[in-house]
């Protein structure tokens, strides 16, 4: 049985970001996130999961995060990664249970 | 000048702003300050005059004859103006006779509404910016595609300025004719990752965070590229550090039209009155830039229809052929359209304990320029740069040099 995960994404002074999600299971396949305006979804089985975030952007740049189950529950947030002075990159991956 | 020129310069002042003081109120003046101050300088040149004639500096005497006579010998009635027995009478378009004082208006201000030139001068400031100085809705429209690693932004834009008089913290010295009145503006933007590996690098962040001994397998665990550099510095790995210091790399690139409102005030030359009047200037312009690991270079190019006002005077009604009953200072004549031709460059970089940027622009129709280096020192609450120094020079500004506060460093528009 599949669950739709909803993906909301708050960018502030990003030029640019990425999101995947992979299960943690050998030999899963990336799913790359959509994010329209901000907003995506992925259908995925219950398992365990990596999401990983790419922000592109000036010093300071932030994505907060949320991934939410159908049932509204959050199971995946981020708020703090920050881009730091003297870059223009961020990444971070992070697991979660779907 | 020397101390007898100063007199008569105050003189020639005075006369164009003092004779009917209740008017001053009306004056859009900076010339004419207010009716107490003139009438205070006036009673200390005319006391300065009249002991300058008393010592026998006849050349003074004479100067402030023909001074005097050059303001009233075309008129019938020779009653000087600076008569305190002078009749005010309700001015005619015929007695109109308009002096030249000065020309205060800023050329790089085109489209400057209601007379916010600055003139052309060397100056010290401290601009002290904040987003409140300029109102703006904004709607964006992103798209974030992951497979093709491009990032579009369609964003539409309404902005006004709050205090019209107020600049534009580290973005003063531009030639933009847009940048001072209301404007919409449609802008779209397609950024493209441009490292090698267009695959998704989260699998290879989980791989290093394990070899550095970052665990990643448990639910909640996290590791970012951060964790990384700073653990394989620690441990000597210098490919996973550079691995993950090489990345940030986009290119981008886009375009902007642009449609504004400007509000213009100016005095009709017959008689003066007060008329207002708004044009619509137009943008339209292309843009490109690449972001490196800490730095961002970009280019623009626009075509602009903007307008800017007519030079700025002084003008005075004379009634009767004698007597001036109104001053005014401003343009005499409606907006000027003007077309330019604008090609910029900018580069910008952070580091550690600081951020620069530099930005040179050319109006190539105009035959203008405009740079400016605004160095970033000061950080706000978040601790992301918002404050520091500026300088800044324009073909017509020439060099300004200031503090600014409140405007965040950022890379690319």
């Amino acid at each position: 049985m599949k669950i739709i995960l909803s993906i909301s994404a708050k960018p502030s002074k990003l030029m640019a970001y990425f999101i995947w999600i992979w299960a943690a299971k050998q030999d899963s396949e990336d799913i790359p996130v959509e994010m329209i305006n901000n907003k995506g979804s992925v259908s995925v089985e219950p398992g365990d999961y990596f999401i990983y975030w790419e922000l592109y952007g000036s010093p300071g740049g932030f994505l907060a995060c949320e991934v939410k189950k159908p049932d509204g529950k959050v199971v995946v947030a981020i708020k703090e990664p920050k881009i730091k002075d003297g870059k223009s990159f961020y990444a971070l991956v992070k697991t979660f249970k779907a | 000048m020397n101390r007898i020129e100063s007199v008569f310069a105050g003189f020639l002042i005075i006369f164009f702003c003092v004779n009917s003081p209740a008017s001053l109120a009306q004056a859009d003046t900076d010339t004419c300050v207010s009716a107490q101050q003139v009438q205070s300088m006036i009673d200390a040149m005319r006391k300065q005059i009249l002991e300058e004639v008393r010592a026998g500096a006849s050349g003074t005497a004479r100067d402030a004859t023909v001074q005097t006579t050059m303001s009233t010998d075309a008129h019938e009635n020779a009653t000087t103006p600076f008569s305190e027995d002078s009749p005010k009478k309700a001015a005619t378009a015929g007695d109109l006779y308009v002096a030249k004082l000065r020309d205060s208006v800023d050329e790089s201000s085109v489209g400057t509404p209601e007379g916010a030139g600055g003139g052309a001068q060397s100056e010290f400031q401290l601009t002290a910016t904040t987003d409140s100085t300029r109102a703006s809705l904004r709607r964006d429209f992103s798209k974030s595609d992951p497979v093709a690693r491009n990032f579009t932004v369609r964003s539409f834009v309404a902005s006004a300025p709050i205090d019209k008089k107020s600049s534009s913290g580290a973005n003063l010295a531009t030639l933009d004719g847009l940048a001072n009145g209301f404007e919409v503006s449609f802008n779209f933007d397609r950024l493209k990752v441009t490292t090698p590996d267009n695959a998704n690098s989260g699998r290879e962040l989980v791989k290093d965070c394990a070899a550095l001994g970052i665990s990643v397998s448990n639910d909640g665990d996290d590791c970012s590229s951060d964790d990384v550099i700073e653990a394989a510095q620690k441990a000597g790995n210098s490919e996973i550090r550079d691995r993950w210091m090489s990345k940030g790399r986009i290119v981008s690139r886009g375009y902007q039209i642009k449609i504004g409102r400007d509000d213009f005030s100016y005095y009709a030359d017959d008689d003066l009155s007060k008329k207002q009047t708004s044009r619509v200037p137009w943008s339209i312009g292309g843009r490109l830039g690449t972001l490196g690991t800490n730095w961002y270079i970009g280019a623009d190019v626009a075509l602009q229809h903007t307008f800017k006002p007519a030079p700025s005077e002084t003008a005075c009604l004379i009634r009767d052929l004698d007597v001036v009953t109104e001053c005014v200072s401003g343009s005499l004549a409606p907006p000027k359209g003007e077309k330019r031709y604008l090609v910029g460059v900018e580069g910008r970089r952070s580091f550690e304990h600081a951020a620069v940027g530099v930005r040179i622009q050319r109006d190539v129709k105009n035959g203008k320029w405009s740079a400016e280096l605004p160095i970033f020192l000061f950080r706000d609450g978040d601790k992301v740069f918002n404050g520091g120094v500026r300088f800044a020079w324009t073909t017509t500004d020439k060099f300004i040099a200031g503090l600014f506060v409140g405007v965040p460093f950022k890379y690319g528009k």
